[in-house]
């Protein structure tokens, strides 16, 4: 081990690796450091110590409701997105259909379509359905955006199974349903619970797609931090709300891992 | 138990069975029938039509005309599920998110028995491969031999009709291989299963099978018992993808009772026999001798007789149980005789000497077609 730190090549890749980490996670640090200070003014590194924005976050009923908002919208996208993305993959997979390419494709264009574009759009779209800004609508724009992730996941898991496994499962006398149940949902639990925390995630964070649906009254969290941010002197309640976001998300993540581990979503090693 | 099983045991029948894909035709007409208890090989080289005629008989290959025939029942509509078959699949196909018992017991929870009944099966069935201390292990967890008993295990449990076995011996290293060909069929013999033996490996299938279909380009070669397939070959194509074989274009010269003479070149006679039932060519015809390498029998030529066949030595081979010696005759043709290394070799048996070639006038046989 000492040996490696002498070589310089190993050094170097060191030093990169601790700089891009470090680049990752010094906006977290700052965000969620404001959120500690005693100061009027969100400032890093804070002047004293105090739980002050995180009290103010937490007595600010729009914020707490955009949490939740966000949160249930979320769960459900996610929910929805599994819903879509895995009976898609199993064709994608296992059916041969005319412009099947095209098919995944198109399923996978969100992808590569701007969010702003792709808002505007969803606006216009629910509009002239007479659909208007409704919650439904943007848990339908948050499932359109997601499901990519999902598919993605799932494809890849699919296409790399070995196809004797549900083979063999249907001649040892398993039907079309319990193949599916027993064996080929089990083996594709990697990638739905990858693609479901991507999910999850796309659909939390997401401001370019939820800022044109959202209503004052069913605004998100990330929205809600976006118009505060621009709207009026920010203070750092706003770095509390940022703390509370990710504490959220790795409460999640750590749940996941109990339940099930991390390491055994992605894969079926020892 | 084991009474019970012989009696659910079932014969196969292909009756023209037709499968192609987009332009390529996968099987031709094959008719073929399989006796219950039977073991019998698919055998050909890759793309020959073997798997395509396993996974018909499965129901996981549709045919594009023709019928598969199970126990006297046709099947081209029974679904997959209901067919009662056992198949051990290419790499086992273990479900690696089960442990070893569920592996085994899956098809009798998918018959829906009663756990404990399931549960008490799946023990007994392991015993049999001797994997009961496995039970829980994870597929993962065990040797590749032990997986290929495991998938076994998985197959008989629901004690099929048929067993279906498509390579499952082409992932091992060759001496677990040799013991696993061993093992398998003497379990085969003890329940008394008809099994269709999906494999490329001719020897393979010469040890393990009561009789062997020889398939290649989607047609049925020769099908027959391991000793007529490798003694008999019907044509060219057999001959030669069973074991090694050494072709000599000649003339017919005179006709026998049950052989012919035939003009080899330069002038060289030989006997050599004619198939039973196969009416013996005319005189003057042009056809083929077959001799398997190890009925040539190689002398050192101390002075050339006329009539008789010589060569050069070009090479030998060591093998070990044998050497290979690699001939060319006086107007080229390759030629390949086996010794084994029971006895020292003659010394004068070496590279660049000539060589008389000689052999059995039984030894030799003229291919039908």
């Amino acid at each position: 081990m000492r040996r490696l730190f002498l070589d310089p090549a190993a050094l170097i890749l060191r030093l990169y690796c601790g700089a891009v980490l470090l680049f990752l996670s010094i906006p977290i640090v700052v965000a969620v450091g404001v959120a500690f200070g005693s100061d009027k003014i969100a400032r890093f590194p804070p002047r004293g110590l105090s739980l002050q924005w995180f009290k103010a976050a937490m007595t600010n009923s729009s914020f707490l409701d955009a949490m939740s908002n966000s949160f249930q919208l979320a769960v459900l996208a996610t929910v929805m997105t599994v819903l879509v993305g895995l009976p898609a993959a199993i064709v994608l997979v296992r059916r041969r259909l005319p412009g099947q390419g095209a098919l995944e494709a198109f399923l996978l264009s969100p992808l590569s379509l701007p969010g702003v574009l792709y808002g505007v759009a969803m606006l216009f779209f629910l509009g002239a359905c007479g659909f208007g800004l409704t919650w439904w609508g943007l848990l339908l724009a948050h499932v359109v955006i997601a499901v990519p992730y999902v598919l993605r996941t799932t494809l890849a898991v699919y296409r790399g199974l070995d196809r004797g496994l549900e083979e063999t499962a249907q001649v040892l006398g398993a039907n079309p349903w319990q193949t599916f149940w027993h064996v080929t949902l089990p083996l594709l639990r990697p990638g739905l619970f990858a693609g479901g925390l991507f999910a999850f995630l796309i659909s939390f964070d997401n401001v370019p797609v939820s800022i044109f649906l959202t209503t004052p009254n069913n605004s998100t969290l990330p929205v809600t931090i976006m118009s505060y941010l621009t709207s009026q002197d920010f203070d750092a309640t706003i770095g509390a709300i940022c703390a509370l976001q990710v504490a959220v998300v790795l409460v999640l993540l750590y749940l996941l891992d109990r339940l099930y581990g991390v390491g055994r979503l992605t894969s079926f090693g020892a | 138990m084991t009474n019970q099983r012989a009696q659910r045991t079932a014969d196969v029948e292909l009756r023209a069975f037709h499968k192609r894909y987009g332009a390529v035709v996968a099987v031709e007409s094959l008719d073929l029938k399989i006796e219950p208890g039977e073991f019998v090989s698919l055998l050909g080289p890759s793309g020959c039509g073997k798997t395509t005629t396993l996974r018909a008989i499965a129901g996981l290959v549709r045919p594009d005309s023709g019928d598969v025939i199970v126990g006297g029942r046709v099947m081209n509509e029974v679904p997959v599920h209901r067919r009662g078959l056992g198949l051990v699949a290419q790499n086992y196909a273990l479900f690696p998110h089960m442990t070893v018992l569920e592996n085994v017991t899956f098809g009798l929870r998918m018959r829906r028995m009663p756990q404990t009944e399931a549960l008490r099966r799946g023990h007994e069935t392991l015993a049999t491969v001797q994997l009961d201390k496995m039970a829980e292990r994870f597929p993962r967890e065990l040797s590749g031999g032990q997986q290929q008993r495991v998938a076994l295990a998985r197959c008989l449990i629901v004690e099929p009709d048929v067993m279906l076995l498509d390579e499952p011996l082409g992932a091992l290293d060759k001496k677990l291989r040799e013991a696993m060909q061993v093992e398998l069929k003497l379990l085969q013999r003890q329940v008394g299963i008809t099994t269709i033996f999906v494999t490329h490996d001719q020897e393979e299938a010469l040890t393990m099978s009561d009789r062997i279909a020889v398939m290649h380009n989607g047609r049925l070669q020769q099908f027959g018992r391991p000793q007529e397939i490798y003694e008999a070959p019907q044509n060219r194509f057999v001959a030669d993808f069973i074991g090694a074989c050494n072709f000599l274009e000649c003339r017919v010269d005179a006709r026998q009772d049950g052989s012919v003479v035939v003009r080899l070149e330069d002038g060289v006679t030989a006997t050599v026999a004619v198939a039973a039932g196969t009416p013996a060519p005319s005189i003057g015809a042009s056809v083929i001798a077959t001799v398997r390498p190890e009925k040539i029998i190689l002398r050192p030529a101390q002075a050339k007789t006329e009539g008789h066949l010589y060569a050069r030595l070009e090479q030998l081979v060591y093998v070990g149980t044998a050497i290979h010696y690699h001939l060319r005759t006086a107007m080229g043709t390759r030629l390949i005789a086996y010794r084994q290394n029971n006895v020292a070799p003659p010394p004068e048996l070496r590279a660049g000497a000539d060589v008389h070639v000689t052999w059995d006038a039984t030894s030799a046989r003229l291919l039908p077609d």
